[in-house]
């Protein structure tokens, strides 16, 4: 969600727009995204002309995978936590070429930092032992995976990913906002987060990174008048739409200053942590995370569900129904390692005291549920 | 099309300078160029504000549950008014991605060709160039247009192009074929329902390109019968910009998925593009309330204003230039929009361009029309609409006048 002044923010383009629809669009429109371009630059520590503006993770995902040319024997890496869409897309991909097939690496937390960066090195080395003159030629990597959220050790996957001569592709929807991104540091080959996660701009804005030595390979999924000109004229004018989303990173941006990135994040991960501990207090349970530092602003606290296999769990309506309507709340809630667990996200406009309510409240929840004789 | 009686004194009707009051114009400004990126009237923003105050009250109530239903009810009225069936429409941001969604899936193989015409969109034509640059041995068969050209003519053009490829007996199929229903520069309404059928004669699948045709003109898609078809509501029909229909007949669908891959690739077609991930969803529905606008006057009473507008006030500017429109006594090839010739002596001269007569527009006039070279003249593009009237035209025709003179002074 975003903050009244984003808001604002978002109805001065809005307006804008209407006034002179021509003037907006063919003049004063691209140096206004060119503007927000550079300051997301310095924020993430780039070139801005590394990056592209786009609606979401799911069309800057298409964007890359749709743009490489994968031959006959080309893998892509994938970990089994990743999210839905991403793992529809390099599905696509594979329907879509001849024999280019998904290596995926299985994820059950709880696991360390180095225990994810063995599992994955380990896949790779397997598919190596096969020399069935395939290769691994892309990885999609979770920064902040969805559900369960994991902080995973991006540097170290990063580095070991590119010593196999693999791309990398990080998945970083949820980073902005939530972590500090250094893509100087880091150096992915291909990075996407959603601004309008936890950067507080309105929902449609996302940025998408992509090196220059990659640019000339990679065009939007809708390709438009600037195809073959240059990267960024091909990514800054996305057709006729309504660019007010993205240009409310702007207030984004300008309300977080007033209180700074560094107090923002550590506010919200330690009500993450402790708000974790207190929900799981009260559940009598645990969260999935070993380690504090894997855990970002959402903490996955597990549910004390006697009968996993509860017909009640089998789709999602019955708990999204009842959280809603009963109790006019919601937490995603899933399977993982053979536990129920539910995700919650921390903010600055949360408490303690509201995980201590929320505890009672799936307690209750489930308590129901356990008492049903099923 | 019947005509319509523009407003006068003694007969204002409900259209004319005081619709202005319902749209968001501010005092000085004219919109003369409604075509290229349209807008939409006050009660259509006030209800976009509602959608998303709605949103932020609970994002997941809305994204996971209440949003659509919405979806639904939007695809159900559009299916009444193109007549088709809703099952076969998908809500898109625009017709680039319209274009790219169908052109990007359909599996095409070595010695297929595309048709289009040259008076095709930029980014249409450009989307097909990379079609052919990213698969083996697919061309494309492009048959030059010039107008004026009548119907008859442009379809003789069209059909002898089918035959010299067939005459070719290389092996290779003309697999589709992309035409438009209203073109954009210059803006012409093609003979659209001769044109599917002698594509679907030729064994060609049909992609209409309708950007310009929803509000505009009628929709039938029971009648016209195209395989593809792509219509932005964000122009003529007052809904807000990133809101567009997509029509792809059920025969097809297995084959169509998303420019974006979402959450839910092979669940079926509606299911794949009921949600295109995490946006504001407001512009698309935005679409209820332009119906409902519109509903106030009805579409034929619009459309025949528009229409009536565009043929008179395209002949007072012609008049006032001293030139003609591009399709001269046909007036049924104009909807909304004519094309007017500018009598510029030299048409080499270096602001003969669409970007140094912007600025000389705008700055000066605070108006634009798009001036384009098309044959052997530079046209510019008019945009009908109800909040205008015949002084407007002949207020632009002197203004035209004033800067083609100066050009032609400064040679």
């Amino acid at each position: 969600t975003f903050t009244r002044s984003v808001q604002e923010n978002m109805m001065k383009w809005h307006n804008k727009a209407e006034e002179n629809p021509d003037r907006w669009v063919r003049l004063d429109l691209k140096p206004a995204l060119t503007k927000v371009r550079t300051q997301l630059a310095e924020f993430m520590s780039c070139d801005k002309d590394e990056l592209a503006l786009v609606q979401n993770t799911t069309t800057g995902i298409s964007a890359v995978l749709r743009s490489l040319e994968f031959v006959p024997g080309d893998k892509i890496l994938q970990l089994s936590t990743l999210y839905e869409s991403v793992d529809n897309t390099v599905r696509y991909i594979c329907d879509t070429h001849k024999d280019v097939q998904v290596v995926e690496v299985p994820i059950v937390m709880p696991l360390t930092d180095q225990e994810i960066v063995f599992q994955v090195e380990k896949t790779i080395q397997d598919h190596l032992a096969k020399k069935d003159g395939s290769r691994i030629r892309l990885a999609m990597i979770d920064w902040i995976s969805s559900v369960p959220a994991v902080v995973h050790p991006i540097k170290a996957l990063v580095d070991m990913l590119k010593s196999y001569g693999i791309l990398v592709f990080v998945d970083a929807a949820h980073v902005i906002g939530q972590a500090p991104i250094d893509l100087t540091y880091l150096n992915p080959d291909f990075l996407i987060t959603n601004c309008h996660k936890w950067l507080y701009s309105v929902r449609g804005s996302a940025v998408l990174f992509v090196p220059k030595r990659f640019q000339s390979l990679i065009h939007p999924p809708a390709i438009q008048n600037d195809y073959k000109s240059s990267f960024e004229s091909e990514f800054s004018w996305n057709g006729t739409m309504d660019y007010s989303s993205i240009l409310s990173i702007e207030g984004a941006l300008e309300f977080r200053k007033q209180y700074g990135e560094d107090a923002i994040i550590h506010y919200c991960h330690r009500l993450a942590v402790e708000g974790g501990e207190r929900m799981a207090e009260i559940l009598g349970t645990n969260v999935l995370t070993p380690h504090e530092h894997q855990v970002g602003n959402m903490v996955n606290v597990r549910l004390p569900i006697k009968n996993i296999n509860h017909p009640k769990l089998e789709t999602r309506d019955y708990l999204t129904r009842l959280l809603l309507d009963k109790y006019n709340l919601f937490t995603p809630n899933f399977k993982h390692g053979g536990y129920f667990w539910a995700r919650v996200s921390s903010q600055i406009y949360l408490e303690l005291s509201d995980f201590e309510h929320l505890g009672r409240v799936w307690k209750e929840v489930i308590d129901e549920l356990n008492a049903e004789d099923v | 099309m019947t005509k319509t009686e523009l407003p006068t004194a003694a007969n204002p009707g409900p259209f004319g300078h005081q619709q202005r009051k319902n749209f968001l114009f501010p005092e000085n400004f004219t919109q003369f160029n409604h075509g290229s990126y349209g807008t939409f009237p006050k009660v259509v923003q006030a209800e976009i504000r509602a959608y998303q105050d709605l949103t932020e009250q609970d994002a997941d109530r809305w994204n996971r549950r209440d949003l659509f239903p919405v979806m639904d009810n939007i695809r159900t009225q559009l299916a009444e008014f193109v007549n088709c069936d809703k099952a076969e429409l998908a809500l898109v941001t625009n017709t680039t991605v319209g274009i790219n969604t169908v052109l990007r899936s359909l599996p095409f193989v070595p010695g297929d060709r595309i048709l289009v015409l040259s008076t095709g969109y930029i980014s249409v034509n450009k989307t097909v160039s990379y079609i052919c640059d990213t698969q083996e041995d697919v061309k494309v068969v492009e048959v030059p247009v010039t107008f004026p050209l009548s119907d008859k003519d442009l379809l003789t053009k069209v059909e002898d192009a089918l035959k010299a490829h067939k005459e070719l007996r290389d092996g290779s199929r003309i697999k589709l074929g992309i035409v438009d229903w209203i073109s954009s520069v210059p803006s012409a309404v093609h003979p659209v329902k001769e044109l599917v059928e002698l594509l679907h004669s030729y064994g060609a699948l049909v992609y209409v390109d309708g950007a310009h045709a929803i509000g505009q003109v009628p929709v039938d898609l029971g009648y016209l019968r195209p395989d593809f078809f792509i219509t932005n509501c964000h122009k003529w029909l007052f809904s807000a910009r990133g809101s567009a229909l997509l029509y792809v007949a059920k025969r097809h669908q297995h084959l169509i998925h998303p420019t974006a891959i979402s959450g839910l690739y092979k669940s079926g077609f509606e299911n794949e593009f009921a949600y295109a991930g995490t946006q504001d969803y407001s512009s698309i529905l935005s679409i209820l309330s332009a119906l409902q606008f519109r509903k106030q006057y009805g579409e034929d009473a619009i459309i025949s204003y528009t229409h009536s507008l565009a043929v008179e006030g395209g002949k007072a500017m012609a008049k006032i230039l001293g030139t003609h429109t591009l399709t001269g006594d046909n007036d049924d090839q104009v909807a909304n929009m004519v094309n007017v010739a500018l009598p510029l002596k030299d048409l080499s001269h270096p602001k003969a361009n669409t970007k140094d007569l912007m600025e000389i527009l705008m700055d000066k006039y605070n108006i634009f029309t798009p001036a384009f070279r098309h044959g052997e003249h530079l046209y510019t593009r008019v945009s009908a609409q109800i909040y205008l009237e015949l002084d407007d035209f002949v207020r632009l025709g002197n203004i035209w006048k004033e800067v083609i003179d100066d050009l032609n002074a400064s040679s």
